[in-house]
């Protein structure tokens, strides 16, 4: 009996390893050649933000909230890599007149010439999706985020959630 | 327990390390569990030894399972 169960486990164990070997190499497979790569979906609340009354601008930095610190992080092993935001904040103008999204170097790789505190790009509720940031050179790229908003009037409290999705893409 | 036996399961384990820590090298960089690197670079070497102690682990496995019923040493005395 226990000779058995053990030939069933080691049975089991042999074909454990081989399907679970199968699918991580062809994930790696499929992972190395993409241009393309989610690097991170950053959702921002204003419950995580704190109180805002009508009218009202607020401004937000990692010193105020820290979780908007080193926000967005990416080392990269190829020159000229494009970093992509996407966000949905134009579907907050019901709420506020200003919402404002900026991306700051937190830190660069060595022999850069872009300056830690810079702004990289804005996202508006005019201009959701700005441009790409090029991260020109290989190395560990963080991002600090800035916040501005100004709130306009509502006839109670309101929950808004900002998702920002962060690609990275290469050339080749 | 044989030596033959204990020789068996000794390099078993070790090749089931090895397969273990080239599996984490090779899955780790596509994973969400550490910082994100673009574009992923796995080194070609390091995908031949995940490859080849794959092979060993799953066989090796196997050895033991006929060894464990018995059906090795049967086989071994019919030739």
């Amino acid at each position: 009996m226990r000779k058995r169960l053990l030939g069933i486990t080691l049975i089991l164990l042999s074909l454990a390893i081989v399907s679970v070997s199968a699918f991580v190499y062809e994930t790696a497979q499929h992972t190395v050649n993409q241009t393309i790569k989610d690097i991170a979906t950053v959702t921002v609340r204003n419950s995580a933000l704190g109180n805002i009354e009508e009218g009202e601008t607020k401004s937000y930095t990692k010193a105020t909230v820290s979780t908007l610190g080193n926000i967005i992080n990416v080392t990269t092993t190829k020159d000229n890599v494009y970093l992509r935001l996407n966000t949905d904040i134009d579907s907050l103008s019901t709420y506020y007149t200003t919402y404002t999204i900026t991306v700051k170097y937190a830190a660069v790789p060595n022999g850069s010439s872009k300056i830690v505190g810079d702004p990289a790009c804005t996202c508006t509720l005019a201009s959701p999706d700005p441009s790409a940031v090029t991260l020109y050179k290989t190395g560990t790229w963080r991002f600090d985020f800035e916040i501005t908003t100004t709130a306009k009037s509502v006839s109670s409290d309101q929950a808004t959630t900002v998702t920002i999705v962060v690609t990275a893409e290469s050339t080749s | 327990m044989s030596l033959e036996k204990t020789l068996l399961y000794f390099s078993y384990f070790i090749v089931l390390g090895i397969w273990f820590l080239s599996l984490s090298a090779v899955y780790l960089p596509t994973s969400k569990w550490v910082a994100p690197t673009f574009p992923v670079i796995i080194d070609t070497h390091t995908q031949t030894m995940f490859l080849i102690s794959s092979a060993l682990a799953s066989a090796s496995s196997l050895l033991i399972d006929l060894e464990s019923m018995g059906k090795l040493s049967d086989a071994r005395k019919r030739s």
